[in-house]
């Protein structure tokens, strides 16, 4: 199942981690990196510790990013935040080093748990995005790309627009290697909160170049993204139909069948069975 | 009895923001607890027990805490006072 929307919200601020769920993101992450200073990595770490052990999210799912390797915080956030079993964990700056070393002290501190977080790998820099495919290969545990554009501009020392052109080849290599290798190809935010008619056009562009979901940093996004990235009625019965054909093709023994004109192979029915998973996951049928 | 963890100074933990509490633990012989909350009355026994339990559980016999609530859940509270409470050792 695919997330449409992972709203982050700063892992020290005790109001918003208790109204997150009702938000109506796919997933929140209570962010113990950038949104949360120096002085206070501590604090956060614990409080989200509690909360995840404390508080019922409901249908919201919850994932948490840890402090980078080259900080002197990421083996604590894991040591305080995994026992309490957080749906996934975000590695920013991921690389083939980083990713290696998180994964393997999440297995010292998990042993014989057989659970284990969902990791998703914040790709922040040229680098990185050149070495990707090897990058996920080293991931045992990967769900999903992310795009942090703000310090993938940075790195390339590119300017920033309000058009996101500058991200354009980012956003390609990110969302054909995800799609590749069977994982989520998740955006970017869109920086500018109050622009919601760029955030609609910048989002329909994403979608419209593979990509699976979208970062957010402003819940006022969350319903606009959500709707963009999920299925349209046409594509959910069009899905249906597809699945209902399948379904009478094989009991009649019938190896393969034509739809709208359209030859029915096994990419087009596993992509409907997907549709119609995420339309129920999401409540359109 | 030797506490596990011993406040060796004064900690302070949390912000004054809605739905927080500003935690201060300090060295004491004894367990002192004073809370301020606009939620006193409904919910003073519930943060008194939270911290209590708290201190309990991390093997604490002495500290004075004073807790500023406005509007924490006990999750909050008792997270703000770990984190006081190890700024303090």
């Amino acid at each position: 199942m695919t997330r449409r929307t992972l709203l982050f919200m700063p892992g020290d601020n005790p109001g918003m981690i208790i109204s997150s769920s009702v938000l109506g993101a796919d997933m929140v992450c209570f962010d113990l990196e950038d949104a949360v200073s120096q002085d206070e990595k501590d604090s956060a770490r614990i409080l989200v510790r509690n909360a995840l052990k404390s508080l019922d999210f409901r249908l919201t799912q919850v994932g948490v990013r840890i402090n980078p390797l080259d900080s002197p915080f990421w083996e604590e956030d894991l040591i305080e935040i995994i026992p309490k079993k957080p749906r996934a964990i975000i590695i920013p700056k991921a690389n083939l080093e980083s990713v290696k070393i998180i994964e393997r002290r999440v297995d010292e501190i998990l042993g014989q748990d057989p659970y284990r977080p969902e990791i998703y790998l914040l790709i922040e820099s040229p680098d990185s995005l050149l070495d990707l495919k090897n990058i996920c290969q080293s991931s045992k545990y990967k769900k999903g790309l992310i795009l942090g554009g703000e310090d993938y501009a940075a790195s390339m020392g590119i300017e920033r627009t309000e058009t996101y052109k500058e991200l354009e080849y980012a956003r390609f290599v990110l969302g054909t290697t995800a799609h590749g290798l069977g994982l989520e190809a998740i955006d970017t935010p869109y920086t500018n909160i109050r622009n919601l008619k760029g955030l609609v056009e910048d989002t329909s562009f994403s979608k419209s170049i593979g990509l699976t979901g979208r970062l957010l940093i402003s819940p006022e996004h969350v319903q606009i993204v959500n709707e963009i990235f999920s299925p349209k009625q046409e594509e959910i019965e069009e899905a249906r139909e597809i699945i209902r054909l399948t379904e009478e093709a094989q009991a009649s023994g019938i190896g393969c069948f034509s739809f709208q004109g359209k030859m029915v192979d096994a990419p087009v029915i596993k992509r409907a069975r997907q549709v119609m998973e995420n339309a129920e996951k999401w409540g359109l049928v | 009895m030797e506490d596990k963890v011993k406040i060796e100074k004064e900690g302070f933990a949390g912000s004054l923001q809605s739905n927080d509490c500003l935690i201060s633990v300090y060295p004491s012989k004894k367990i002192e607890i004073e809370i301020e909350s606009p939620l006193l009355y409904e919910f003073g026994d519930l943060i008194q027990k939270t911290i209590t339990l708290k201190l309990a559980e991390m093997g604490i016999t002495g500290a004075r805490v004073y807790i500023e609530d406005k509007g924490a859940l006990d999750c909050t509270v008792a997270a703000r006072l770990e984190t006081a409470i190890r700024r303090a050792q």
